[in-house]
């Protein structure tokens, strides 16, 4: 009886110390775990941030910049010089021969806020400027900078209360650096039109954008056949949302410039007139929505024209299968609306396999874990806001974000 | 007699472990209604990440000096039913999924979906479990399997969960790619 009552005892004291060691272990997990979560739930919950920016002239514009994103642009700009000294040792020029081979090219106005950016970030004239240059210097030289990005510019499609849209990812084969430098702006500048734009921190000029009159702009990387002297891609984005109050304005100033490297640069205005400027540094071709008669206009990373297709240097299998994903979304639909366009923004279908599945970069959204989309954008010039979603889009919320306010997270 | 009573019985619980990973693969893709192919990629995605759980540690285990036997068959069931979570959750998210509202109308003032964008249910229903439950899954699933090693080798609570965190961690996020990439 005695042994029994010994051998209860001993059994309840091992169930305590079990459970306390239990206990001691689920709290020490919640405390490792937990704030993880936290932390991860807050970056996904808080809207993201938006830096306004102005100034009376565009140097003021550059110091207000350099200001505001100061801690951004100065990582972005330690990561970038160990790329630039890539780039000297494969090129064998140096960064002073790239900057004045494209300074002459360089619109006054880019200069001056990069010369205010130089004054209050902390980072030199120089190392801005050629981070400027990014897209059309760094692809070229090295092979992993590639780009995936979709985009549709729907027009007769679109629903009578919305008007002519479009809708694109952003992604990059260099993710681990792209996506961290990602800021939205809405810059107010001396003159010329207020922007929505979605870039990285540094660059002045939009990779996505919209301005106050009601024209939005979009860019797509083609690997073309010929490079050389013009102005930077980030640089013409800029100017064209600053003057253009039409696509019309925004098309006559993309074919009447020579750009350093080979785009697709997509358009809609608040009349729902959309287009595709085709560019090479030579050459150019414009899509325009009304010859093409499809209620509808794609663009992905390769020339689609008759008169600029031989001009692709190469058409990757991503591309040519996102581009049909495309067509296969968009050309049996009557009307596209807003829902259509997020689903297809964040559809993982892969056409190949004639699935949704999470591969890599035959979807729209791509999803794997180095070349995944960082961005998804839907500008919508007649209601004068788009809708962004900051990081993959399968993953994330679209938050709602005009001139004046953020609304969010909306779906 | 009573060794083939225990035979069956554990095919009985094989059988049940079996459903409940076929079941874990099954949901997300038949949701979206992918073809046959793509589904049983997904089963066999997670067979496999329950095959190499049931191999690499009871090996490693062996090495532990108080421990004598593999003890294999135990090992594979108990890490079988821990899918449970993992499953619950695929089938909760796949429901929300087709469920979730979709954006609002085209019509409606900027007020109104300020509105809409702070209505909490929604925010915790739509946007916010979806993105938590597979984490508290996988949490849930590493905590049960270190759990039983402890108990099943005797090993302390530490140990095991320093050998089994990153193993499992590993699996579900290595073997998914090695298969994307195959295809």
């Amino acid at each position: 009886m005695r042994m029994r009552k010994r051998n209860i005892n001993k059994n309840k004291k091992n169930r305590d110390d079990i459970s306390a060691k239990a206990i001691i272990f689920y709290l020490i997990s919640g405390l490792i775990f937990f704030p993880f979560i936290g932390i991860w739930l807050y970056n996904r919950l808080t809207p993201p941030t938006i830096i306004d920016i102005k100034g009376d002239n565009f140097f003021q514009l550059g110091q207000d910049y350099g200001t505001k994103c100061k801690d951004k642009i100065n990582s972005v700009c330690s990561v970038l010089a160990g790329l630039t000294y890539l780039l000297e040792r494969t090129t064998k020029k140096t960064i002073k021969e790239y900057i004045n081979y494209y300074d002459p090219y360089v619109p006054g106005e880019i200069k001056d806020i990069i010369k205010g950016m130089a004054k209050t970030s902390g980072v030199s004239y120089e190392e801005l400027f050629i981070l400027n240059l990014f897209f059309d210097i760094y692809p070229d030289v090295f092979e992993g900078l590639s780009f995936f990005c979709s985009a549709f510019i729907i027009t007769e499609k679109a629903p009578n209360s919305v008007g002519g849209y479009f809708g694109r990812t952003v992604d990059s084969a260099s993710i681990v650096l792209m996506e961290d430098w990602q800021i939205i702006l809405r810059v107010h500048p001396p003159k010329g039109n207020d922007m929505i734009i979605q870039t990285g921190a540094g660059f002045v000029g939009p990779i996505t954008g919209l301005n106050s009159e009601g024209v939005s702009l979009l860019v797509n990387f083609v690997s073309g056949d010929v490079y050389g002297k013009g102005i930077p891609m980030l640089s013409s984005m800029f100017m064209t949302l600053l003057y253009s109050n039409s696509t019309k304005d925004a098309v006559n100033y993309l074919t009447s410039i020579r750009h350093a490297s080979s785009w697709n640069f997509g358009i809609i205005d608040k009349n729902s007139t959309g287009a595709i400027v085709e560019v090479t540094n030579e050459l150019n071709y414009t899509r325009w929505d009304y010859l093409e008669n499809n209620g509808w206009l794609g663009a992905t990373n390769h020339f689609i024209s008759e008169k600029m297709e031989s001009h692709n240097s190469y058409i990757s299998e991503s591309s040519e299968y996102r581009y049909k994903s495309l067509q296969k979304a968009i050309n049996d639909e009557n009307e596209f609306t807003l829902n259509d366009a997020i689903k297809l923004l964040r559809s993982s279908y892969d056409l190949k396999l004639n699935a949704t599945y999470k591969p890599g970069l035959r979807s729209i959204c791509n999803n794997d874990p180095l070349w995944s989309s960082m961005c998804a954008f839907i500008a919508i010039p007649k209601k004068n806001y788009v809708l962004i979603c900051i990081g993959n889009p399968n993953q994330n919320d679209f938050y709602l974000i005009s001139f004046n306010d953020i609304i969010g997270p909306l779906i | 007699m009573l060794k083939s009573k225990k035979i069956i019985d554990l095919n009985i619980l094989y059988f049940f472990v079996l459903l409940i990973l076929i079941t874990t693969g099954l949901f997300p893709s038949i949701i979206i209604g992918n073809p046959l192919f793509i589904i049983l990629i997904e089963i066999i995605k997670i067979i496999l990440i329950w095959t190499c759980i049931t191999l690499i540690i009871p090996f490693l285990m062996k090495y532990f000096p108080n421990v004598e036997e593999i003890k294999l068959r135990e090992f594979s069931i108990y890490t079988g039913f821990s899918f449970l979570p993992i499953m619950i959750s695929n089938i909760v998210i796949s429901f929300l999924n087709f469920t979730k509202p979709l954006f609002p109308s085209d019509t409606i003032s900027l007020n109104q979906l300020r509105d809409i964008s702070e209505n909490y249910y929604y925010q915790i229903i739509y946007l916010i479990l979806p993105k938590i439950l597979p984490i508290i899954a996988i949490s849930i699933i590493i905590i049960l399997i270190t759990s039983f090693t402890k108990k099943l080798y005797g090993i302390l609570m530490i140990q095991s969960l320093y050998i089994i965190a990153p193993i499992i961690i590993l699996l579900f996020y290595i073997i998914p790619i090695l298969i994307s990439n195959l295809l």
